[in-house]
């Protein structure tokens, strides 16, 4: 039941010429370390003008108590969930199609939570089965098979609604988000560098859709953080092992920009994940694989210039046993 | 948990199991040790209750006729007699407490023809509750949850204080207002109303948790009415009143005087003991009017065969649940019912359990190794909160 996962079609108009992934705050790195680094290396000019995106923190947006008080001159928000709730007000049809779709994904993550929990408790069994390992090593593959072939599928069916509401409703031809994005492109002339904060993930990915998605970031130098990090990856995965309730088996929840290619980003890692359980680590990562699992914890960073990715300073991924190893070795 | 059973001696149990340290202390008195220093050096070389996973010792120090251990543990004689060790002051009883287990006691002195309970000197394990306080024992694996704890590091939401006109009760009522961090009076929010909520607050820490739990985001962001009852035993007890001051002043004030959501499914009921009952009473008398209800130890008393024993508090109570049990109908969509093991009130709860699912209502029942007292409900809250108003914890990664 081998399922050719689909790599989806990789469009580098608007791919960043530098890319750098950020844990989620606190620990020793600091949004001002990194574009000061930038800024010495010769991606960034010196004093370059930044647009952040804050949409993830919702009705916190643009609160500038959040980004750093030292670059705060420097610094434009494209208030991209203030613009979104507004183009909702002014076009009524556009919200009630949009709410329509998050309905029908959410029907939907419903249901593949459902087959989800009982191929994952399949293959967790699978796992903890003692026996003819020549039989029970096949087993175990083909049930962890199943598994990806169920994120597989999912991941398709989002993209085909998300896709039927976009072909329909065709949002950045209407007057209202028109209106929006003309605003945020005034906004960005002459920005070299966006930050996409964290937050909800969500939230964020809707609104970076609604305004161009890829093309808004247009090629500039790209840093995001937490949820940010996860929304230019191929494939977002919520994840939480340790829920208040449930199982808290991960789940693909829909495609990223796909800026962030091979990696799937885990913000706050050692927290919400149980990284000590080696099985439930082996699982993970060998059902994203070839994508690496990355460990993004406070203060943790992977960049990428070029073609290729690089960790800084001890973070990690997760290797097919549920170790943690240096991302590096992974590159 | 085992207490003593069998043969008695000078009014102890000689078949209460045997603690290793305390069998250890004998054989020093035995061998001759000066008692005093013997006792003064166990006593300042250990904490008390002396845990030797899965017996527990209790230990008194002082002149007395007589010691017992004092608590609410249903089953079991709530009165057990410390036993004195030879020559010395000190007395001790040992016990088998199951892993995870959550006893609050007191320990009863009898001296010169009097009896006094009193918290365990040698324990500093408190818990308290409107009515004081008590010492407690917490079995191994028992931890006090991290999210109940108050923290300086969590974004913490207000208190408004509200004076509610009320027809039905014919009084004004005051009732607590928490709104979370970061409220936006332009965004909506679900609505919980709390019966005893001054106690949930002082007793069971419910400020600490809402703030803990909405910071985590395992609860939204919500609106917590916290009510404080007049005369109690009669306003709780399935008193129609008590339902309409509820239902049809108060949600509407609430609802005057901040954004709530409109729909059933962000509108809860929850309580306590009593609490609990009038929260399945404002349920059952407003259909439809509250999608989400938690009930922790609800005194769901009811008779199949002959009549309430219980006293006249509680015949309003009988008749509702006998009626509700012969027709359940369905209260709310989602329930969540805790109680402890260790109450009487368990098999009543088990009994709700089945009547809310043949009613219709999706309900998740826990049982926890404690008694009726705050600090279980305390513990119970993120299960119930999380699961009746899951919070965005999988979508959010600041």
């Amino acid at each position: 039941m081998r399922v050719s996962r689909r790599r989806r079609a990789t469009d580098h108009a608007g791919s960043p010429s530098r890319l750098v992934l950020l844990g989620p705050r606190g620990g020793d790195l600091a949004l001002i370390d990194v574009v000061r680094e930038l800024e010495a290396g010769g991606a960034l000019s010196p004093g370059a003008r930044i647009a952040a995106i804050t949409a993830g923190w919702r009705d916190r947006e643009a609160n500038e108590g959040l980004i750093n008080p030292r670059l705060a001159d420097r610094v434009v928000d494209l208030e991209l969930y203030r613009r979104s709730d507004r183009i909702a007000e002014a076009d009524a049809e556009l919200a009630r199609a949009h709410l329509e779709s998050r309905n029908r994904l959410r029907a939907l993550r419903r249901a593949y939570n459902l087959r989800l929990h009982g191929l994952i408790d399949a293959h967790r069994q699978l796992t903890g089965l003692r026996g003819d390992e020549t039989v029970l090593a096949a087993e175990r593959e083909e049930a962890l098979e199943a598994v990806r072939c169920l994120d597989a599928r999912h991941l398709d069916r989002v993209v085909e609604i998300r896709s039927e509401f976009e072909g329909r409703m065709a949002p950045g031809e209407r007057d209202a988000v028109r209106s929006q994005r003309r605003e945020v492109d005034a906004r960005l002339d002459g920005v070299e560098l966006i930050v996409v904060e964290g937050g909800h993930v969500s939230n964020l990915l809707s609104r970076l859709r609604l305004f161009g998605g890829r093309e808004l970031l247009g090629g500039r130098t790209v840093i995001a953080r937490s949820a940010g990090a996860m929304v230019l990856t191929e494939r977002i995965v919520l994840f939480h092992d340790r829920p208040p309730w449930g199982e808290g088996n991960p789940e693909v929840f829909d495609a990223g920009l796909g800026i962030a290619e091979g990696i799937v980003a885990l913000p706050h890692a050692s927290a919400r994940l149980a990284l000590d359980d080696r099985t439930r680590g082996a699982r993970l990562a060998a059902r994203f694989a070839p994508a690496s699992c990355v460990l993004l914890d406070p203060g943790r960073r992977i960049d990428r210039a070029g073609d290729g990715w690089s960790g800084v300073d001890g973070v990690e991924r997760l290797d097919p046993t549920g170790r943690r190893v240096p991302f590096r070795a992974a590159a | 948990m085992r207490f003593d059973a069998g043969a008695r001696e000078h009014g102890y149990d000689l078949s209460m199991p045997r603690s290793p340290a305390i069998a250890a202390l004998e054989k020093q008195l035995v061998a001759g040790f000066a008692a005093a220093d013997a006792v003064d050096a166990f006593v300042d070389a250990n904490e008390f209750p002396l845990a030797e996973p899965p017996l527990y010792t209790f230990v008194y120090r002082g002149h007395a006729d007589a010691v017992r251990l004092r608590h609410w543990v249903h089953g079991l004689q709530t009165s057990a007699p410390f036993r004195r060790l030879d020559g010395t002051d000190l007395w001790c009883y040992t016990l088998e407490l199951p892993d995870e287990s959550r006893v609050e006691y007191k320990i009863e002195v009898l001296a010169r023809g009097r009896a006094e309970w009193i918290e365990d000197p040698l324990n500093p394990q408190r818990a308290r509750d409107p009515f004081g306080a008590n010492s407690v024992v917490q079995a191994r694996g028992y931890e006090i949850p991290d999210w109940a704890r108050e923290s300086g590091e969590v974004r913490h939401g207000e208190m408004d204080e509200l004076a509610v006109e009320s027809g039905a009760l014919e009084s004004a009522r005051h009732v607590t207002v928490y709104r979370p961090a970061e409220f936006r009076a332009n965004r909506r929010y679900p609505l919980l109303i709390v019966h005893d909520g001054g106690d949930y607050v002082e007793y069971a820490g419910l400020k600490h948790v809402l703030d803990r739990l909405i910071d985590r985001f395992e609860v939204p962001r919500m609106i917590v009415a916290l009510l404080h009852p007049g005369d109690r035993m009669s306003e709780y007890s399935a008193d129609p009143a008590h339902a309409r001051f509820v239902a049809e002043e108060l949600l509407p004030r609430l609802e005057r005087d901040y954004p709530l959501l409109p729909d059933p499914e962000s509108r809860g009921l929850m309580g306590a003991s009593l609490g609990a009952v009038a929260s399945f009473h404002a349920a059952l008398e407003y259909p439809g009017r509250f999608g989400r209800i938690l009930l922790q130890s609800g005194s769901f008393l009811f008779t199949d065969i002959g009549d309430n024993e219980s006293g006249p508090v509680f015949d309003r109570i009988v008749d509702m649940m006998n009626a509700y049990r012969a027709a359940p109908t369905a209260i709310a969509e989602k329930a969540f019912v805790s109680v402890g093991v260790y109450e009487p009130l368990v098999s009543e709860n088990r009994a709700l359990i089945h009547a809310l699912r043949r009613g219709g209502a999706d309900v998740r029942f826990v049982e926890s190794r404690d008694g009726h007292n705050w600090e279980n409900w305390r513990d119970r809250l993120r299960e119930g909160l999380s699961w009746l108003f899951p919070g965005p914890l999988w979508m959010v990664y600041e």
